[in-house]
């Protein structure tokens, strides 16, 4: 009940400073105070239904649904929290409780800006939503409510548990810093709105500026580590796939990083006042739309993460609040679509403005592609057409001219300056990074890259390179804070470089091994010498740590896949992790493919009546005749013996004879009772029963064989694993760190400059300042005076 | 209106153009199996894993076999080349994309629903065991 009545409260309270807010932003007064009170009440509240929630699953409180469906008591104290927002229910609570502690944050920023009302109105009124759908779909449902059958007050001893996939660190980590960008990127949807209803289309560019960067920077580094994720734990050989869930968070901060670039544009010339507010409501809007993708079931069988679908109501619900937001927006532009100004600023071609447009025109047209590409299967349907769905690989062609023209620009453009660039200087400045990329171009060739457009990609991504090295090391001798964005545009030519290398000049090959064997991959010795079990302590599972030898020359090193068998899926098969050995130019990558146990001589399995040879000397045949059941002579303490009559027939040799298996109950294993027979040189075991559930008579039974005397074969195993290496891969990694810190260090330096503006305007309250040509952004001037 | 936003519109328009009609091009339809092996065109085929028949992967030939039946009740032996997915068995939907060549359905992918998430049903509730710490 607890659980249920604190979200109540936070769906009232998120309403109550809506509407509180919007009223007092017609009549200021004691609205403002009821509204930030119900603000307050509403981060109380979820904070106190998230520990509520956290503090069930931790004392295993069974009795909850949603407890009960993703933990269990085995599980550590860290993925026991992670078990939080594993489903469904909890990571719309997780997006919750983030949104209002971000709004928290946000409230004195805006209060601060005088921007309080209407930012936080419509931030409100996204929490009005995500609380809304936690009432219908709660994370406190008790297992009564969700199954009919099921007796009031029932607790399960323990719960279903997590999904093995997920029990490693990355599962604490990826979501949280995930859901915390799709949370930030609201703040800018709400700046957007309220300079609409304000009618204050370019200051809200600067107040909500360093908000954009944060969750730009922070969506980035969220989206980076889900790879990271799939590449080191899940196996799944690369970082990015195309995925519908992996596109559908790229989306938005496509949309964001263009967002950065117009918003630039407008804080330099005045110019494309529309254009921000439209991108800053579609970047919300593709969040929307992300979640929709994604929680709806609507792309079930599209995506290798595909989600069960959520039942109608939450459909409804999603679709609802999408729209919703896409009406509230396109009214909200209506309304105002006569009072925003058109400035009459044409851009000239040879001006950075234009060039600034042109490159955020090109991450859009990114985003468009990812957009109609994931859409693809919804699309065609309502279009009256057959449901399909997009090749990955069709990305990669569409982006690979992209991504060489937006490497250009974003080292190239630097040099451009405001209103008209000399061209004679741009080209002289640019040449030395010309040669450079050529230089590059040429050796990349020698080395094996063989594509005329592969050759261009790494021209242009070392002309960045190089062009933005020689802006960052310009720029830090006189002030950090105005590094960000050639950090940035630095760690996506590395990017873009590391995904070409390890993805188009991978070389992967199959290898099959048993114990003790040696296979030759790319000049390396890979040798399989054994495994260890690790885990020892965990009774729900059993792992394995394998150790392959890779030698080459004089160096070596092992490698460690792991192969383990889970409760989760009642062992039926096992679950992988790819063992991986990184050098500076390349990460070698062995991914378990397949773990077979074989016999030399394999024990036979018979129904009644089925007779083959024995495996051992197949001189002889057995032939099952009937089992034998139990009488109370075959019970002894926790044993059961159960026998089976058999004849085993051979040249001149033929005898019927009951074996017998152990079953013993406390330990759940079986053993045979061996047999040995005359002038054979076998011994005959039967080594366990195959129940039939639905026909006891047709159960079939396991038979091994040994020579005589000695001990059972052991079983050797085959591992067969893909091994492949991919040529820096460590770039991919670099680069996307260099771009989140660039946004982070861009986002502190517009937070100085803000500061300085409010305190400068506080000194002469009567100038206003709304054009923050004072404060010229002392990055350009710096890029002036390298032009000259 | 400016002439560039013109222009800008147009190559736009243009490029989504062009998306759209390689999209068009390079399109893997749904179907079942029988329109699969009627139309021998690369496919994708939604379905449940028949978890009695034959299901097995070979490594020295890196061939997964299994059988499948797809949604209009359609039964297919499936030959993959490659590895069985993770989570195979736990999936309760698989979708398979390739084409059916004959007798079997030659799979270039596996797509199994759901790794991550996937919820609970009733009968799970009671065999539910304490594990022995």
């Amino acid at each position: 009940m607890t659980g249920k009545i604190l979200i109540y409260i936070t769906l009232l309270s998120s309403i109550s400073s809506t509407v509180f807010y919007l009223i007092a932003a017609n009549k200021e007064g004691i609205f403002t105070k009821i509204a930030r009170l119900s603000y307050y009440a509403l981060t109380t509240s979820i904070v106190m239904v998230s520990m509520f929630l956290l503090s069930e699953i931790l004392s295993h409180n069974y009795q909850y649904t949603y407890i009960w469906e993703y933990s269990s008591n085995e599980l550590p104290n860290n993925l026991l929290t992670a078990t939080f927002y594993a489903g469904q229910q909890g990571s719309f609570l997780l997006w919750g409780l983030l949104l209002t502690l971000i709004g928290y944050f946000l409230m004195p920023y805006v209060q601060k800006h005088n921007y309080e009302n209407y930012v936080m109105a419509f931030y409100s009124l996204i929490l009005v939503f995500i609380t809304l759908i936690l009432t219908i779909k709660s994370p406190f449902e008790l297992l009564w409510e969700s199954f009919p059958n099921v007796p009031i007050g029932h607790l399960p001893e323990n719960g279903r548990g997590l999904n093995p996939v997920l029990q490693n660190y990355w599962i604490t980590i990826h979501p949280p810093i995930l859901f915390t960008g799709y949370s930030a990127m609201s703040v800018p949807f709400a700046f957007a709105m309220a300079a609409l209803a304000k009618r204050d289309y370019r200051n809200w560019i600067n107040v909500s500026l360093p908000w954009l960067l944060f969750a730009t920077g922070i969506l980035g580094f969220g989206i980076m580590l889900g790879g990271f994720w799939a590449y080191e734990t899940l196996g799944w050989g690369g970082f990015w796939a195309w995925d519908p869930v992996e596109n559908s968070s790229l989306i938005p901060w496509l949309i964001a990083v263009s967002l950065v670039h117009t918003m630039l544009v407008t804080k330099r010339t005045g110019g494309l006042l529309k254009t921000n507010i439209f991108l800053a409501i579609f970047a919300f809007v593709a969040v929307l739309y992300a979640t929709f993708l994604t929680r709806s079931g609507v792309l079930g069988d599209s995506s290798v993460h595909s989600f069960v679908s959520p039942g109608q109501t939450i459909y409804n619900l999603l679709l609802i609040m999408m729209i919703t937001f896409i009406v509230l927006s396109i009214i909200g532009v209506f309304m105002r679509i006569k009072d925003l100004p058109n400035p009459k600023s044409t851009f000239k071609l040879d001006s950075k403005e234009f060039g600034l447009s042109i490159g955020s025109v090109i991450i859009l047209l990114i985003a468009f592609i990812v957009i109609l590409g994931t859409s693809w299967p919804i699309i065609l349907p309502i279009l009256g057409m057959e449901k399909s769905v997009i090749e990955p690989q069709m990305y990669d062609q569409f982006n690979m001219p992209l991504a060489i023209i937006i490497m250009i620009m974003n080292s190239a453009g630097l040099y451009l300056s405001w209103k008209r660039t000399d061209t004679n200087i741009l080209l002289k400045k640019t040449f030395p990074a010309l040669i450079f990329g050529v230089i590059f171009s040429i050796g990349a060739s020698l080395l094996g890259i063989n594509k005329a457009q592969d050759m261009i990609l790494v021209f242009a991504g070392f002309f960045s390179l190089y062009i933005n090295t020689e802006f960052i090391y310009k720029t830090i001798i006189k002030n950090f804070s105005l590094i960000g964005s050639y950090v940035a545009h630095f760690g996506v030519a590395l990017l873009i470089l590391g995904a070409l290398f390890s993805g188009a000049y991978e070389i992967k090959q199959q290898i099959r091994l048993e114990m003790g064997e040696s296979a030759e991959f790319l000049g390396y010795t890979v040798t399989f010498e054994d495994k260890e079990q690790i885990e020892l302590h965990w009774q729900d599972r059993e792992k394995y740590k394998y150790n392959f030898k890779i030698s080459k020359d004089d160096e070596h090193y092992y490698v460690h896949p792991i192969v383990y068998w889970s409760d989760f899926n009642k062992r039926e098969s096992p679950f992988f992790e790819p063992g991986i050995h990184t050098y500076a130019t390349k990460d070698l990558y062995f991914s378990p493919y397949s773990i077979e146990t074989k016999y030399k001589n394999p024990p036979v399995i018979l129904s009644k009546n089925d007779k083959l040879p024995i495996t051992i000397d197949s001189n002889y045949n057995i032939q099952l005749l009937k089992y034998i059941m139990p009488g109370p002579e075959s019970f002894s303490g926790e044993q059961i013996k159960f026998g089976s009559l058999v004849r085993i027939s051979g040249e001149g040799f033929i005898t019927e004879d009951t074996l017998y298996t152990v079953i013993d109950q406390g330990s759940g294993y079986n053993f045979p009772i061996w047999k040995t027979y005359e002038n054979a040189n076998f011994d005959v075991g039967f080594m366990q029963l195959d129940v039939n559930k639905e026909d006891l008579g047709s159960s079939r039974a396991i038979f091994a064989f040994r020579k005589s005397g000695s001990e059972m074969e052991r079983p050797y195993e085959i591992f067969t694993l893909e091994a492949s290496s991919k040529p820096l891969i460590l770039l991919v990694w670099f680069g996307t760190i260099m771009i989140a810190l660039g946004f982070f260090i861009s986002m502190f330096k517009y937070i100085k400059i803000n500061k300085n503006n409010r305190l400068a305007k506080d000194e002469n309250s009567d100038e206003e300042i709304t054009f923050t040509n004072e404060q010229i952004d002392a990055t350009e001037t710096i890029s002036f005076r390298l032009n000259e | 209106m400016n002439q560039r936003y013109i222009i800008g519109g147009i190559i736009i328009l243009l490029f989504i153009g062009l998306a759209i009609f390689s999209f068009n091009d390079k399109k893997v339809g749904y179907a079942d199996i029988e329109t699969a092996a009627k139309t021998g065109e690369m496919v994708q085929v939604s379905g449940i894993w028949l978890k009695d028949l034959q299901t097995e992967y070979n490594s020295e030939r890196n061939e997964f076999v299994f059988h499948l039946k797809d949604d209009n009740g359609t039964e297919t032996k499936v030959v993959y080349g490659g590895a069985k997915p993770n989570n195979f068995e736990l999936a309760d939907k698989v979708v398979i994309k390739g084409v059916y060549e004959e007798g079997y359905f030659k799979a270039s992918q596996i797509l199994t629903k759901c790794p991550s998430k996937y919820e609970g049903k009733e009968e799970d509730l009671y065999q539910t065991k304490l594990t022995k710490e």
